[in-house]
């Protein structure tokens, strides 16, 4: 979990610049893993998987800093 | 740094089936003010401030402390990704570009809606795009995280263009 939340910018070990643990990732066409997260405003937890039964979900990664 | 035009294109694809969410990860620059998170209650504490100050509508969610969807989608901090009906992925972004994120949701979830009037069949396409360097805004954005944020990118150089001559808040 340290090495994840790193204390200084660029993490070690990560090729932070670079796209290679983006191409790791799954590929366009095919189906998008199912994971949880919570929701800030009810602390509940939530499925991806929820949001692709009737429609289309945009996702856009981040953090305030 | 794109989160006020992408609240934007929220609003504007809202009504064509698209729901936008805010994935919040862990810190990209952590610093002073915004130091590297260490639990979840520090995780919602600077999701709800991030929300607040740059007036984030679309719903925030947050990530595991050990970045389980944050990896499983590739670990990059500012990434967007278009998943279609069934987790069909449509698009996926290193970087997100608004103007590329409009594009995407007009052309791959666009056709997949009209695919069967239309007579539509998937393709698939890469291609590198290119983004401004924002140096400038970069700065300026991270004087609300602090200092460090600032140094690990632009060093003393860095410091002095943010607070001037004397090189700190």
């Amino acid at each position: 979990m340290d090495d994840y939340n790193y204390q200084h910018f660029p993490p070690t070990g990560e090729k932070a610049d670079k796209f290679e643990t983006f191409f790791d990732a799954p590929n366009v066409g095919t189906i998008a893993p199912d994971l949880a997260l919570e929701d800030l405003e009810s602390g509940e937890p939530f499925h991806l998987k929820d949001f692709w039964k009737s429609g289309a979900v945009l996702m856009e990664f981040g953090s305030y800093s | 740094m794109a989160a006020e035009a992408m609240e934007d294109i929220a609003e504007v694809y809202a009504d064509r089936s698209v729901r936008s969410v805010f994935v919040y990860v862990r810190e990209a620059h952590p610093a002073e003010n915004l130091p590297p998170l260490a639990s979840m209650e520090q995780k919602r504490d600077h999701a709800r401030q991030f929300r607040k100050e740059q007036k984030i509508k679309r719903p925030i969610l947050l990530d595991d402390m050990t970045g389980s969807c944050h990896k499983a989608f590739g670990t990059l901090p500012n990434m967007t990704w278009l998943i279609g009906r069934g987790g069909l992925i449509l698009y996926k972004a290193a970087w997100t570009r608004p103007d590329d994120v409009v594009a995407a949701l007009n052309e791959s979830w666009g056709g997949y809606q009209r695919r069967r009037e239309d007579s539509l069949m998937p393709a698939y396409s890469e291609r590198m795009i290119w983004r401004a360097g924002e140096d400038d805004r970069f700065i300026e954005l991270s004087k609300r995280a602090g200092p460090q944020a600032i140094e690990e990118m632009f060093g003393k150089d860095g410091l002095k263009q943010a607070y001037g001559d004397k090189g700190k808040p």
